[in-house]
């Protein structure tokens, strides 16, 4: 219970809060894309919902600010990078997908380190994008361990994992790129996109965009403290859009578009008031370096918080409770691309 | 202080910018878009799609497209590419490879151990056997996992194996047959779809199944030449996508859509090989008279504004324009040439008379050898012997080097290998002869003393391509920055050309 609590924190949907004011039924027959999914969990989990307080979120002072906070090599490029608690310690650990292995890192006395690295053993994919792509999925099995789905676009099959005792312990071979907390979905066989309408999660299709390069799901609460998910997904016209399971009214004003939009992306509620911040990076492939933008997005309104610059590219964006104190923080891993070094910036 | 702290300051930050982007791509992340189609260059007519006979930059150009090799350089390392995985050198005497599952022709059949075996075989037979090392003998066999796998039988152990069969003249072709133009199937990423002599053009598409990911482009238009001007003409009206040879026709002109350049290490020998004409042509000293007699500091201002270094080895050298060795022959040799000369006379005595008339025949195709053997010829006009220039089209200047019927021709060799070993033995190959030397001293020795052909110059590639064009690159070259022929595979558009 308390690692499903600590995954839901960390912001990689590896299980959805219980939606108390949320028909999952009515919501099953909606067509909004994704939120049939979202539904379904809820149920799943409405045992733990019954416990679930409503309590409305108290905004916190958020002050953007870039900063440096882990500079280091990985093996490989890397390709993705989610936090979520995985020992249960309340305190999310860095997951960082390569496109030859998988990389932990956590916080510990204010520094951040690696903890663990597995090199990935399924076999090399027959057929490979140009570019390397891959994802990385956290879910929790019936016993209540973390598992850490991933795949690289490098090899034939995705790969499960454990975190056990600072190890990461190999738990054998899964079809398709983990989506989420425990979809899948299957990338175009050479090409550099997924099938939206591939995906799949606990028997749903998705209804995706049809080519999309990227996802995040993440829940959060709406403004009177109920449960809401949000899930996201750029498409390969280069459009963000924002899908919202929670109180429809609420959900109207947050599932919103924005155009010419990078792969890396986040849609997160980093100042607890209620309201995703959606941080994008650029689509524009001729510049040196990547911008990052942060927006919030308030009921049918966007206003840029804050940009900046940097001068390698944005590969991933996260978030999570990297000390374990409530704090949600907001992270992108920054590479130069053909050289395995990367760093880590703190946003806020 | 504060000025010199600054510029200190500012020293170190191009440093540090210079290592970063030196090391990789420092270009924002995202995701190229396929679609669309463009038209590049050839440095001249191709006329084989073998890559045991990989000779010129067109022929590596285009069996670099086509074909596939066991292995890939990429930055300092080799990585495997039609190979699972690195040798299993366990055994350094039987070298195990591991063949990539998967992987489909351009037909969609299956590649199998045998066709690697066979192609490698047919190289390791061929004139350039040298660029399989100490391999003796190749086979494939199936593990116990099923996997199929080459074995190589070495007659010495070979570290640098996997380094050899990254060389584009060990890709490997179905069932290892001599490609032609209508039946050349390789796992490349694209696939020749025509050869047009009257359009001058080469058609590629891209492979969609190709094992490393289907290119960005759909189609690739790859021309030749036969004015030097045209192909800047073409670039300049915006007609083609990139250009070797200048970005605009005319002084004064820009060209319709933003421009930018990349340059390659010089590494595009261009020599004179000789033929078999009349019997001074088989000469030692004979050639060692032509090299001594070209000054070749005349030809440093020739091409479109890319590098060249003059030479008279054919192992390109690292060195800048400003560093030229003194040993590369930029001024005739007066001394050297009058001591051969009169070593020579007693045996031909047109030397001395002034009656030796040569015949130098140029490709057409490759529109700055004529003025390279305008040079020539005056070099050796001084020296009383007289040259005709004969331009010949590149089917026909092909047919005239299988006779030998000629005394000299301006060839063009791309070095390809890592090892300077193999890029001396390819100059003896070019010329005929095999070579029994082992080691880089005994064969440096061996050229020096048989001139089997007569070095001019190492030229770069400079490419100009439009502003739109993304993924612009040199193919990686071992411990290169780039090597010497553009990679197709990653170019991709990027929105509308900005007009000029």
């Amino acid at each position: 219970m308390i690692k499903k609590l600590s995954i839901c924190t960390a912001l990689v949907l590896a299980c959805g809060m219980p939606n108390a004011h949320a028909d999952a039924a009515a919501a099953a027959e909606t067509d909004q894309p994704l939120q049939q999914w979202w539904s379904k969990m809820n149920a799943v989990l409405q045992e733990m919902g019954q416990s679930h307080r409503i309590v409305p979120p108290v905004a916190v002072p958020v002050r953007w600010h870039a900063r440096r906070v882990w500079k280091g090599r990985v093996v490989g490029e890397v390709l993705d990078a989610v936090a979520g608690d995985l020992n249960g310690n309340g305190k999310s650990e860095i997951v960082i997908l390569t496109s030859d292995a998988v990389v932990v890192l956590s916080r510990s006395r204010g520094l951040i380190d690696v903890r663990a690295r597995a090199d990935l053993q399924s076999a090399p994919a027959s057929i490979r994008p140009r570019d390397s792509m891959g994802s990385i999925g956290l879910s929790t099995n019936e016993a209540g361990d973390v598992v850490i789905r991933v795949r690289s676009s490098e090899r034939a099959q995705g790969e499960m994992y454990k975190y056990i005792d600072g190890d990461l312990v190999y738990g054998g071979e899964m079809d398709g790129y983990p989506l989420c907390s425990d979809g899948v979905i299957f990338a175009a066989p050479g090409r550099n996109y997924y099938l939206g309408k591939s995906g799949e999660m606990r028997g749903e299709k998705s209804q995706m965009a049809p080519k999309l390069y990227s996802f995040r799901c993440q829940p959060g609460v709406d403004p009177n403290g109920y449960p809401v998910t949000f899930s996201s997904e750029v498409s390969a016209a280069g459009v963000l859009r924002i899908h919202c399971d929670g109180d429809e009214e609420y959900c109207r004003g947050v599932e919103q578009e924005y155009p010419n939009v990078g792969v890396a992306h986040l849609v997160a509620d980093i100042n607890n008031d209620g309201y995703p911040e959606v941080i994008t990076t650029g689509l524009d492939l001729s510049k040196v370096g990547d911008e990052i933008s942060v927006y919030s997005q308030e009921s049918h309104k966007q206003r840029l918080l804050y940009d900046r610059n940097f001068s390698g590219g944005v590969v991933a964006l996260f978030a999570g409770d990297l000390d374990g104190r409530g704090a949600v923080e907001a992270l992108s891993v920054v590479r130069i691309r053909g050289n395995d070094r990367i760093s880590l910036w703190l946003l806020n | 202080m504060v000025t010199k702290l600054t510029l200190a300051i500012a020293t170190l930050a191009m440093m540090w910018a210079a290592m970063w982007t030196a090391s990789g791509d420092a270009s924002a992340e995202g995701r190229p878009k396929y679609g669309s189609s463009i038209t590049g260059t050839l440095l001249e007519e191709p006329l084989s799609l073998d890559p045991v006979s990989v000779r010129t930059h067109s022929d590596l150009v285009l069996v670099s497209m086509v074909f596939d090799t066991l292995y890939r350089i990429k930055g300092d390392v080799v990585v495997p590419h039609l190979a699972s995985a690195l040798p299993d050198e366990s055994d350094p005497l039987h070298v195990r490879i591991s063949l990539r599952p998967g992987v489909l022709f351009s037909n969609g059949r299956k590649l199998k151990a045998d066709d690697v075996v066979r192609s490698l075989e047919r190289l390791r037979r061929s004139n350039r056997y040298f660029y399989m090392g100490a391999v003796v003998s190749i086979e494939s066999v199936v593990a116990d996992t099923g996997v199929e796998e080459i074995v190589f039988t070495l007659r010495r152990a070979d570290p640098r194996l996997s380094i050899r069969l990254s060389d584009v003249h060990t890709s490997v072709s179905a069932q290892g047959r001599v490609p032609t133009w209508r039946r050349a199937i390789g796992t490349g990423p694209f696939h020749v779809v025509e050869r047009s002599s009257a359009r001058r053009e080469v058609r590629l598409k891209a492979s969609e199944k190709h094992f490393a990911g289907r290119t960005y482009l759909d189609e690739l238009k790859l021309r030749w030449h036969d004015d030097k001007s045209s192909e800047a003409r073409q670039y300049e009206s915006g007609s083609a996508q990139l250009s070797s040879r200048g970005s605009i026709a005319f002084a004064g002109h820009q060209p319709k859509y933003r421009t930018k350049n990349i340059q390659s290490r010089a590494r595009i020998l261009t020599y004179l090989g000789f033929g078999k004409a009349q019997p001074l042509d088989q000469e030692a000293e004979f050639r060692a008279i032509v090299s001594a007699a070209i000054g070749r500091a005349g030809m440093m201002k020739m091409g479109s504004g890319e590098e060249i270094v003059p030479s008279t080895s054919p192992v390109p050298t690292e060195t800048q324009r400003r560093r030229v060795s003194r040993k590369a022959g930029l001024t005739p040799d007066l001394q050297r040439v009058t001591t051969l000369m009169k070593s020579l006379i007693p045996r031909y005595p047109a030397l001395k008379l002034g009656s030796l008339s040569l015949e130098l025949i140029v490709n057409s195709s490759r529109p700055d050898d004529a003025a390279i053997g305008a040079k020539v010829a005056a070099a050796l006009f001084a020296f009383g012997i007289r040259t005709r220039i004969v331009s010949l089209s590149a089917s026909a200047f092909a047919r005239r080097l299988r006779t030998g019927a000629y005394d000299i021709y301006v060839g063009q060799l791309v070095d390809s290998s890592v090892f300077a070993s193999d890029t001396l033995r390819a100059a003896f190959a070019v010329s005929g002869q095999r070579v029994v030397a082992n080691s880089l001293a005994s064969l440096k020795t061996r050229f020096e003393r048989d001139y089997p052909i007569v070095p001019l110059f190492h030229r770069s590639l400079r490419v100009h391509y439009r502003g739109d064009l993304q993924g612009v690159r040199f193919a990686p070259h071992f411990g290169a920055v780039g090597g010497t022929w553009l990679g197709f595979d990653d170019i991709h558009l990027i929105g509308e050309p900005e007009k000029n």
